[in-house]
């Protein structure tokens, strides 16, 4: 699977979610989304388009970045298949996130 | 009925997270595949994770059957006592903010599956997942 890095635009932080995100995956993409913490960032959004497959771990990793922010971001997801969605509506976080 | 055993579990979560995924049990019900992962990953991490004290070789194994109505997922291992359903369901209406970052995985599993049962039988912690295999 073909790695996409991460970008700050504008203050729009983007992380792409590709192929599965298990709890190996989700410890190497908090690391990665570590490094922005001291950016200035309004919004995050996460490509799920290519996202087959998501572990809590995976959860934690959005809960992770919105908590790093003191100025709770705008959350976004975009592209998440019905079984992701699943997942983020058991754990309720959903209702803090714009699903797109 | 597959049964896998598994005599050092160091480092091997993906291998044995594969070995399950790939049982003929599981692969007869594709609808659950997403499902079935995420609950075979989250309690096959905590084994190798949790288990055994760093640096001791512990076992595990896994059983699944697939009596066409149900698929049943037992997890044994000989490790310390745990019972991970005593563990707190995490307070799902906190706010973003709030929330621990911990505590998500036994919660998904018994949110997922239809019975989730813990057992500690002669030395060995044993939880067994079962969910009703959908009707085609």
């Amino acid at each position: 699977m073909k790695k996409k890095p991460i970008t700050l635009n504008d203050s729009v932080l983007n992380i792409p979610l590709v192929g599965n995100l298990d709890t190996a995956a989700s410890t190497k993409l908090i690391e990665e989304i570590n490094r922005y913490k001291e950016e200035e960032v309004e919004k995050v959004v996460f490509d799920a388009s290519e996202l087959k497959y998501i572990a809590s771990t995976g959860i934690r990793a959005v809960l992770f970045t919105a908590q790093m922010f003191d100025n709770e971001p705008e959350l976004e997801i975009v592209g998440a298949t019905p079984d992701v969605r699943k997942v983020f509506d058991v754990t309720g976080i959903s209702s803090f996130i714009n699903f797109k | 009925m597959s049964k896998l055993r598994f005599e050092s579990v160091e480092d091997r979560a993906e291998e044995i997270i594969e070995a399950v995924m790939d049982t003929p049990e599981v692969k007869a019900v594709p609808e659950l595949d997403f499902a079935l992962h995420l609950v075979v990953e989250e309690i096959v991490v905590n084994i190798v994770s949790y288990a055994y004290p760093k640096g001791v070789a512990g076992d595990a194994g896994v059983d699944v059957t697939n009596d066409g109505g149900n698929i049943t997922i037992s997890f044994i291992d000989h490790g310390t006592p745990f019972n991970p359903l005593e563990n707190e369901d995490p307070d799902v209406t906190l706010g973003i903010a709030e929330r621990p970052i911990g505590g998500l995985g036994i919660f998904l599993v018994k949110k997922t599956m239809d019975s989730v049962e813990y057992r500690h039988e002669d030395g060995c912690n044993i939880l067994t997942v079962s969910k009703k295999v959908p009707v085609a």
